[in-house]
């Protein structure tokens, strides 16, 4: 095998300059900085007569031609810049019996290449079509189907997860996942891509798949840092700052430096993920890390051995021109979606069981809830009837009590013999009372409280007896529809109305009786006319009528005028602010 | 007095002095030639009741051998006559009953002479005295009716009450005696009192109706 360099524009190899070379060759070893052509040469015997033939390219690096004893067989797109990228694409040729003759032959290898960008011609194999045709199957599927397949998921869980992240933006490991499935994405494309599209030229190309690779790594720490829950602001910013620089650096470098400051920035991406995958592994195991961080930091780990395998194959430390890092990304793609898959199915589970135990602790709340209701609304009840009993009792005490009493009192101070009438008024006092008390009773327990609708049973009797004695009664009543008193107020004042109707009705001897009863103003006002004779005379002492009438208006703290006086007798009960234990209306 | 032709009473009550003082009341109203039937059971009061006619029937409640409501019914199914229930502070359900029973009206043991006096001589007239609170529970029970009604789409004029006999009870349960329901429906009194009476057949007619409906229900009527 020889080789011999040209310019870029050269068709026919010089006939000068040939020395002998072993591939694969990389020809800066000893044409350093030289960019152009190199013309490789390999001449072999065939004894008897020819046989169809395999010749077998593994890589020539970038771009070229191929002859077979003067006649050109392949040709790659661009020759010149910008250069078909055909670094990774591996070549199997038939050389036909026809183009071959007994005796020797030669096979023409023309390469253009940059001192930058790894010139190199890679193993050149003759042998038979099928045994040839067999290592290019297998190379091409290595090379480039797999990648094809690498970048097909790549794309689709960075696609998903990026929808992931957009539907939940709480997710930002997600997002950074994306985000390096992105630069990913621009870095795996190296691989397959034969041209240096949408660039002009090989070193523009290049520069934009080296910062893709640094954002990469970038991207990388990020969801690792994520990925554990860590928000080391300071520590982002620094890093991304750094990442900037040195992208900002590399494109500033002159294209005669470009090389070593490729192998630089490898070196830089190299610590970046050596540290980042030592910080990973550092949080996963001795801080806690649950399951799903501990494989994942394993297969980071896995990642760093990969391409720290490339790393060595880029600087030229180990003679190969498979680089494991994609295969090792593919394995990661896939571990990861199976630690998320993982995650996704304990969260169910949680869920689930949290589903389990919510219905569970809401039928228990419920339950609960319903005992403590069902025993307050018996506690109401209860207590709703004792309050009613409470005011019963008030009522009776207020009432018949007073009246019990105050008359003991007159029977003790009295003679001996009380006349039968006097005796008569007194139960008949009483029965009132008891009335008035059950009438109030059963009125409030239909809600019916309303002085206006306590009155109107009053009304309603006395009206009858006054009408049965062709007394003309008038009533005049406002305002006390809405009135609530409380239950002793009402009892007094339906009292000392209907004893006051009562001396209108049986003493008084009137043939016309007016009632006003009226609330406005904060006061009630109660009023009985008549046009008799007035009240009876008991001997310059009020009645028993009277005096309880005047004991009932001291509780009500009300004035009562009682004026007897000839002409028009009339009985005045002035409320002011009558209390409402409730809200009218 | 004499103002009431061939008058005889049905009177239904266990206590001696009741009985007396509602026949001085009654002797003093239709005079000593009214035909009083003073019995102290329900027993007693069917014998009587069984092959002759009454011009009115007073019934207390607590008997020795039953409930005074089963002797209303029974007598309201033989006769259109007027029924008064006797009771003592009784509370308003079993008057409310006794009136479902078919009961025209009550009268309470302790009134005074002179108002239970008023109230026979009405019921004597025919008149149906009524009550604020039974106006009130009427209105409630009828209010129900309707909106069920309402709802059912179904209008019976027979169980319903008209506008007017809703307006008058409202103004009964306010407290305002007939006199001035009359003054101020710009009605008769005759008018008011014949309102009165077809609310008191509405309502009956309605329980009766209901209990027919219930005994239906409850599989003893097919």
């Amino acid at each position: 095998m020889h080789a011999v360099r040209g310019d870029w524009n050269i068709t026919t190899p010089p006939r000068e300059g040939w020395v002998g070379v072993d591939l694969p060759d990389d020809w800066r070893r000893r044409w350093p900085q030289f960019d152009g052509v190199v013309w490789y040469r390999l001449n072999w015997n065939i004894e008897g007569p020819p046989e169809d033939t395999g010749l077998f390219v593994d890589y020539l690096n970038l771009a070229g031609t191929i002859s077979i004893n003067g006649n050109e067989l392949q040709r790659d797109a661009n020759l010149v810049e910008p250069l078909s990228r055909m670094w990774n694409t591996p070549r199997y040729l038939l050389l036909p019996a026809s183009m071959l003759h007994a005796g020797e032959n030669e096979v023409l290898i023309r390469v253009s290449g940059f001192a930058d960008h790894q010139p190199a011609l890679g193993n050149v194999t003759i042998g038979s079509p099928a045994a040839m045709l067999a290592v290019w199957k297998r190379t091409h599927w290595l090379r480039v189907d797999l990648q094809w397949l690498n970048l097909g998921i790549g794309t689709t869980l960075g696609t998903f997860f990026l929808a992931l992240w957009l539907i939940r933006r709480r997710e930002t490991a997600f997002g950074w996942y994306a985000a390096q499935q992105a630069a990913w994405f621009v870095f795996s494309y190296n691989f397959i891509s034969v041209s240096a599209w949408p660039f002009a030229t090989t070193d523009a190309y290049s520069a934009a798949i080296t910062a893709s690779y640094l954002i990469y790594d970038a991207c990388s720490a990020m969801f690792m840092l994520r990925i554990m829950g860590r928000h080391w602001a300071r520590t982002e910013t620094a890093m991304w700052l750094l990442t900037a620089l040195v992208i900002a650096g590399m494109l500033l470098t002159p294209h005669a430096r470009l090389g070593e400051m490729r192998d630089a920035l490898s070196l830089f991406s190299m610590a970046m993920i050596i540290v980042t995958t030592a910080v990973f592994l550092h949080l996963a195991w001795r801080r806690n890390g649950n399951i799903p961080q501990r494989v994942l930091s394993l297969i980071a780990l896995a990642v760093l051995l990969a391409r720290a395998h490339d790393f060595l194959v880029f600087l030229g430390l180990i003679a190969s021109n498979l680089y494991l890092v994609t295969y090792a990304e593919t394995l990661s793609m896939v571990g990861f979606a199976l630690t998320l898959a993982w995650t996704f199915a304990t969260n169910i589970r949680r869920i689930e069981s949290f589903n389990s135990e919510l219905t569970s602790s809401v039928a228990r709340a419920r339950e609960e809830l319903a005992t403590t209701l069902e025993r307050q609304h018996e506690l109401e009840l209860v207590h709703a009837r004792l309050d009613e009993r409470l005011t019963l009792a008030h009522d009776l005490h207020d009432g018949l009590g007073g009246i019990l009493i105050g008359n003991i009192a007159t029977f003790e101070e009295a003679p001996e013999t009380v006349p039968t009438r006097t005796v008569l008024d007194l139960l008949r006092e009483l029965r009132d009372d008891l009335r008035l008390i059950i009438d109030t009773a059963s009125s409030q327990t239909y809600g019916e409280d309303s002085l206006g609708e306590l009155v109107g049973l009053l009304r309603h009797r006395m009206t009858r007896l006054f009408e049965a004695r062709r007394i003309a009664i008038r009533w005049h009543i406002e305002g006390i529809d809405r009135l609530r008193l409380t239950s002793t107020q009402s009892m007094d004042v339906l009292r000392i109305l209907q004893e006051a109707l009562s001396n209108a009705l049986k003493h008084s001897g009137a043939t016309g009786v007016e009632v006003d009863l009226i609330h406005a103003e904060r006061r009630l006002l109660m009023e009985v006319r008549d046009n008799g004779v007035g009240l009876p005379a008991n001997g310059g002492t009020p009645g028993t009528g009277i005096r309880s009438m005047r004991t009932r208006a001291r509780r009500l703290g009300a004035q009562l005028t009682v004026n007897a006086d000839g002409g028009v007798t009339f009985i005045r009960l002035d409320v002011p602010k009558p209390a409402s234990p409730r809200v009218a209306g | 007095m004499g103002d009431y032709e061939l008058v005889s009473l049905l009177l239904v009550d266990d206590e001696p002095a009741l009985l007396a003082r509602l026949c001085r009341i009654l002797k003093t109203l239709c005079g000593e030639d009214a035909t009083l039937f003073c019995v102290e059971s329900i027993a007693q009061a069917k014998a009587a009741a069984t092959g002759r006619l009454f011009t009115m029937a007073l019934v207390d409640l607590g008997l020795p051998d039953g409930s005074g409501i089963e002797l209303i019914q029974w007598l309201r199914a033989r006769s259109e006559m007027p029924i008064l229930v006797i009771s003592a502070w009784s509370t308003e359900d079993t008057i409310l009953d006794a009136l479902r029973a078919g009961a025209t009206g009550y009268l309470l043991k302790e009134r005074d002479d002179d108002e239970i006096a008023m109230l026979l001589r009405t019921a004597l007239k025919g008149g149906m005295p009524i009550d604020p609170f039974i106006a009130r529970r009427i209105l409630g029970a009828t209010a129900s009716v309707r909106s069920a009604q309402d709802e059912a789409d179904v209008s019976s004029s027979q169980e319903t009450l008209s506008k007017r006999e809703v307006q008058i009870l409202e103004l009964v349960a306010q407290g305002l005696s007939n006199l001035e329901i009359a003054e101020h429906t710009n009605l008769s009194r005759w008018t008011v009192a014949t309102h009165v009476k077809s609310i008191y057949a509405k309502f009956a007619v309605h329980t009766r109706t209901a209990a027919v409906r219930a005994g239906r229900g409850s599989g003893i009527l097919r």
